[in-house]
């Protein structure tokens, strides 16, 4: 009872007390107005030395030819872009997810990233089991949802599992952002608050519970999954948003050309995204499943105004 | 901590029940779930219990460690009720309740899209049985917080899900299904 009453008066002194600090402008993203071109060739990762690296991968553990593909161009990729870290955006395996599952749709498939030291943070999706949570390479501690701080730059990542957003999660994700003094606040879950898919498609239930945190808080990028494929959003309530859910599994052709949240989409092959953030800027390139890049640009991270 | 977590919700049902003006059934209703709260928290300690007894689960482990924990921890759960039934912890009363909160939940401005939200990737009305493995295939359908908060507040070691209109209460780390309340969405 004892320590009721102090979490208690502890989370009322977060919640109501400390003052959140200012809410930032919104982010600004320069992209690519098309996709690359020989005359509007794409934005290069400008592959600094200390520059953070990282990329950004979803829905892709089905065991297919196509994650195996993926996972040799994201090997490919890193011999240049050595990036120290994989963000998963959940479906992290699909179907049966048994030792060797692990091993088919996982383990090896990425072996060579593994050996080399990458290191991947899952979050978990709805087809993902919660024994994932203790697997040793997805470095979830045991935990559903938790936040860790990039190697490099001023970056904090923080991991949410969307399937069941319990409230106690929605309470510990407000204290983190809170607590987070970071620059850059980068959020990552399976379901998409905003998209441009017809088979799944905004998931406003998801948005009206996160979304003003992220907004709060100062989050500038979100990373999620669920539609299989690839998709930047234009910037919401002055956030970055990304769909990166084609990691495996792909729904071609199934991003609505007409919709108004579409900054860039690609649904007709499976990619992977690369990031690089140096300073208050985040570049970015979109890969597909043959190395080509099929959107990029830069994403200026929310300021005060 | 249990106490109070109890009393919370009676006191939720209580203002809800209240804007009803029938006060007799909140104290109905606040009993039947501080009884439902301790029969799922006799599950939990039991779990906690028999989960002591194994050798701990490692938290950056391989799968085949996480896989024989699991499997080890629902034999000893199984082999601990093995006259576990449908409806042991929730009873006929219960059942009703988390069939009105539900309702409840699901009757505001947002109800059809907090449905939408559970159904979408829903596995569906698969067989269950009561202390046996939970489908090995079976997506986790999405439970949205505006319907969690609605329901009864549950320890680490067990968690909600659907599959279909059906209610599931779920061992965690066992993944062996508890007890179920059938059509507890409503149509």
């Amino acid at each position: 009872m004892r320590n009721f009453l102090g979490r208690l008066v502890l989370f009322i002194a977060i919640a109501g007390c400390a003052a959140p600090g200012p809410t930032a402008g919104p982010v600004e993203v320069r992209p690519q107005s098309a996709p690359p071109t020989a005359s509007a060739p794409e934005v290069a990762l400008p592959n600094r030395e200390d520059s953070l690296k990282f990329a950004v991968l979803g829905d892709f553990g089905d065991g297919s030819s196509r994650q195996y593909d993926v996972a040799a161009m994201m090997v490919k990729r890193r011999a240049t872009f050595p990036f120290a870290l994989v963000a998963l955006v959940g479906d992290n395996m699909y179907g049966s997810q048994t030792p060797r599952d692990y091993d088919r749709k996982f383990a090896i498939p990425y072996k060579p990233l593994l050996d080399a030291g990458v290191k991947f943070y899952a979050s978990l999706g709805n087809h993902d089991e919660l024994g994932q949570r203790f697997y040793e390479h997805f470095n979830m501690e045991g935990k559903r949802y938790y936040s860790f701080k990039a190697p490099k730059e001023d970056v904090r990542f923080f991991a949410i599992d969307s399937t069941y957003l319990v409230p106690e999660q929605i309470t510990w994700l407000e204290a983190e952002l809170q607590r987070s003094k970071e620059d850059w606040k980068i959020a990552y879950f399976h379901h998409p608050p905003y998209s441009s898919g017809d088979r799944h498609g905004s998931d406003e239930v998801v948005r009206k519970t996160l979304e003003p945190l992220f907004v709060k808080y100062n989050v500038s990028v979100v990373f999620n999954g669920h539609d299989h494929f690839y998709e930047r959003v234009k910037p919401q309530q002055g956030i970055a948003y990304f769909i990166v859910g084609s990691g495996g599994k792909l729904r071609r052709g199934n991003i609505d050309r007409g919709s108004p949240l579409l900054g860039s989409g690609f649904d007709t092959d499976n990619a992977f995204f690369a990031a690089e953030i140096d300073g208050d800027e985040m570049f970015f390139n979109a890969i597909s499943r043959v190395g080509k890049v099929v959107d990029s640009g830069v994403v200026t991270r929310r300021k005060p105004e | 901590m249990r106490a109070v977590a109890i009393l919370s919700l009676c006191a939720v049902l209580a203002a809800g029940a209240a804007a009803g003006a029938q006060p007799p059934a909140v104290n109905v209703d606040a009993q039947i779930l501080a009884a439902l709260s301790k029969r799922i928290h006799d599950y939990s300690d039991l779990h906690e219990k028999l989960e002591r007894t194994l050798p701990p689960l490692s938290k950056d482990g391989p799968p085949a460690g996480v896989d024989a924990h699991q499997r080890a921890l629902s034999t000893l759960l199984q082999k601990a009720r093995p006259r576990a039934e449908h409806g042991d912890v929730f009873g006929p009363t219960a059942r009703a309740l988390i069939r009105r909160l539900l309702a409840r939940a699901l009757s505001g401005p947002d109800g059809a899209k907090l449905r939408g939200v559970i159904m979408e990737d829903n596995p569906g009305p698969l067989r269950v049985r009561v202390n046996g493995r939970l489908p090995d295939d079976a997506p986790r359908s999405t439970i949205p917080t505006q319907v969690l908060q609605m329901l009864p507040k549950l320890p680490e070691a067990v968690e909600y899900r659907f599959l279909g209109r059906r209610l599931l209460l779920v061992d965690t780390h066992a993944l062996i299904v508890v007890d179920f309340v059938d059509d507890a969405l409503p149509k």
